[in-house]
């Protein structure tokens, strides 16, 4: 079988010893079965050797398989199991007609080529899923050509193409799931870590890091200090990343308020009304934008280092403010420039409005309103 | 001497106690420190101080037992470094009036002890947004017992709070004086303590715990 799968699966991470383990087991119970189907269905076996070694090969994987160190990625074990595999059950599948006379109740590998489809599609995702299969229906459309005499008609040619339809569904569904059990599975690894800084670290680190930024006069170690206060808190309140793709508002504030705290050496306060909402990539690309543009025009223009994030949301919409107690301008008087005209080109991409309240002496407050049901 | 603001600092960070007694300054005068909030609320019944400045997390109970137990008798102003807002707003409404967050500059905490030491709410702006949705996780408790409300004029003023706007500028927007904001804002506090009871003696009635 020269046509082996080419995708590797060399970036994954660890492919979660379960999956593995599941497909394992799979593999085991399948090549009982073979035997099982293959002993008791001697009377119709053509080639008894030939039979005896399929069921020995697949059954020799099946226990390599068990092996110590063959399950971790990037094993070169488990490369060569994987080819072997592959090409047993492709063997398996394409000597079917050959093995067997017309009687057999079931085809001569059964189900257990489906395991190498399985363990690919595990191992590196659903496109390496999908040719497994594939390959697997190539075997039997050849096995069928050489050793299965007569007419090729429609029903034929069907069956025959949904060995590879159904092969290759199989890999392209293990391989989206054991990537959704991937994702979930390192989430839930950030979440404990998390959750043990969070409970075992964070509370000193926080304290020490409040005393530098009090009782410091070195501005540069202050602002230092300030700075990684916001990204622990960032990092406390958990991941950006989703399984929905969706990003916490709570998260993004303060990764918005880190980024600031680290650029422009500003102190940030986060007022926001809980309970915040999720919001899409598009919306969570405005906010993110039009809060980072106004804490730098607050760096920049305002004359303070203080802002106030402010953000709360109804079902139907999201405000969020960013408040300063600076100089402050006269918005009729200044030109739609900078603070109002790129927050305003960002926040109405998702059909939103930007407010600009400011007068000389009273600071500046910049609202952004967005709307939340679906569009 | 009189004159100046009797502070207690409860706190298990001896790093924290002592910087609060070199850096709040002469309109400041630390009386006693304590490491736990038993030691605390002890100390307090015999220095009577102005005002106490208790850290959230404290063994036995933090400042969240402080509160309870003094803030009859003494403002109790949480200083914290943590983000537990559960903790927090409880500690609110079991009579603290309000709370620090110890990044603050020493002139904001001392701004904030002092207010506190007269009885005046010490409300930043996240407190105000957390209180703000506490009403709303209240109002909408489904057992269908009236809960204290915010009138439209507290929940307005909540909001320019929650916004960042001092109480002078929340006045100035609203065309009342400072005075006024600053009731409203203890009128609001209040109510949150009244509905913090009422859900601990729905929860205890629930469990058949009350006598």
């Amino acid at each position: 079988m020269g046509t082996a799968p080419t995708t590797e699966a060399a970036a994954h991470d660890d492919p979660g010893s379960g999956l593995d383990a599941a497909v394992r087991a799979f593999r085991t119970a399948a090549w009982s079965w073979l035997t099982v189907v293959t002993v008791l269905s001697y009377a119709s076996v053509e080639r008894p050797l030939a039979a005896a070694l399929g069921v020995l090969a697949a059954g020799t994987v099946t226990a390599a398989w068990w092996a110590p160190g063959v399950t971790g990625a990037g094993a070169a074990g488990r490369r060569w199991l994987l080819a072997t595999e592959l090409l047993v059950g492709a063997t398996l599948v394409a000597g079917d007609g050959w093995v067997f006379d017309d009687g057999r109740p079931q085809s001569f590998g059964g189900v257990w080529p489906l395991a190498g489809v399985l363990a690919r599609a595990v191992g590196a995702g659903w496109r390496a899923g999908v040719l497994a299969g594939l390959v697997l229906g190539l075997a039997r459309a050849i096995g069928e050509a050489a050793f299965v005499r007569g007419e090729w008609a429609a029903t034929r040619v069907l069956a025959v193409a949904s060995t590879g339809v159904l092969f290759g569904l199989a890999g392209w569904a293990a391989g989206w799931a054991a990537e959704r059990i991937r994702i979930a599975e390192r989430l839930a690894a950030r979440s404990a870590a998390r959750a043990e800084v969070a409970a075992e670290l964070h509370d000193g680190v926080l304290q020490t890091l409040a005393v530098v930024q009090r009782r410091s006069g070195d501005d540069d170690l202050v602002r230092l200090a300030r700075s990684q206060e916001a990204e622990l808190r960032h990092y406390l309140a958990g991941p950006e990343e989703t399984p929905t793709g969706d990003v916490p508002l709570d998260v993004l504030l303060r990764s918005s308020a880190a980024d600031a705290i680290a650029r422009f050496g500003l102190r940030v306060e986060i007022a926001a009304v809980p309970p915040l909402p999720h919001l899409d990539r598009e919306r969570a690309g405005a906010v993110r934008g039009g809060i980072g543009e106004c804490l730098a025009n607050v760096a920049k223009h305002a004359g303070t280092d203080r802002a106030v994030v402010f953000a709360e949301a109804g079902p139907q919409r999201l405000v969020v403010s960013v408040t300063d107690e600076g100089t402050g301008f006269d918005p009729s008087a200044v030109v739609e420039r900078g603070i109002a005209g790129s927050v305003r080109r960002r926040v109405e991409s998702v059909g939103g409005t930007t407010v600009v309240g400011s007068s000389p002496g009273t600071g500046t407050t910049v609202t952004i309103e967005i709307p939340l049901e679906a569009r | 001497m009189s004159s100046r603001i009797k502070v207690l600092v409860a706190d298990d960070h001896a790093v924290w106690r002592s910087g609060m007694r070199a850096e709040l300054g002469e309109a400041f005068w630390v009386v006693g420190e304590a490491e736990d909030a038993p030691t605390a609320i002890e100390l307090a019944r015999t220095l009577e101080p102005d005002v106490v400045a208790a850290d959230l997390r404290m063994p036995d109970g933090g400042g969240l037992r402080v509160a309870a137990e003094l803030s009859d008798r003494f403002p109790v102003v949480i200083l914290t470094v943590s983000e537990a807002h559960d903790d927090l707003l409880a500690a609110i409404g079991a009579g603290a009036v309000g709370y620090l967050v110890k990044s603050s500059t020493v002139a904001e905490i001392g701004a904030g002890l002092a207010a506190a030491s007269r009885g005046e709410p010490v409300f930043s702006a996240s407190l105000a947004a957390l209180v703000l949705g506490d009403f709303t996780r209240v109002a909408t408790t489904p057992d269908g017992r009236p809960v204290k409300a915010l009138s439209p004029r507290e929940r307005e003023v909540l909001r320019l709070v929650a916004r960042g706007s001092t109480y002078r500028a929340v006045g100035k927007e609203l065309f009342i004086a400072e005075r006024t904001v600053e009731n409203h804002v203890r009128n609001i506090l209040e109510k949150l303590r009244l509905n913090r009871r009422d859900e601990l003696i729905r929860w205890a009635a629930k469990r058949g715990l009350d006598e």
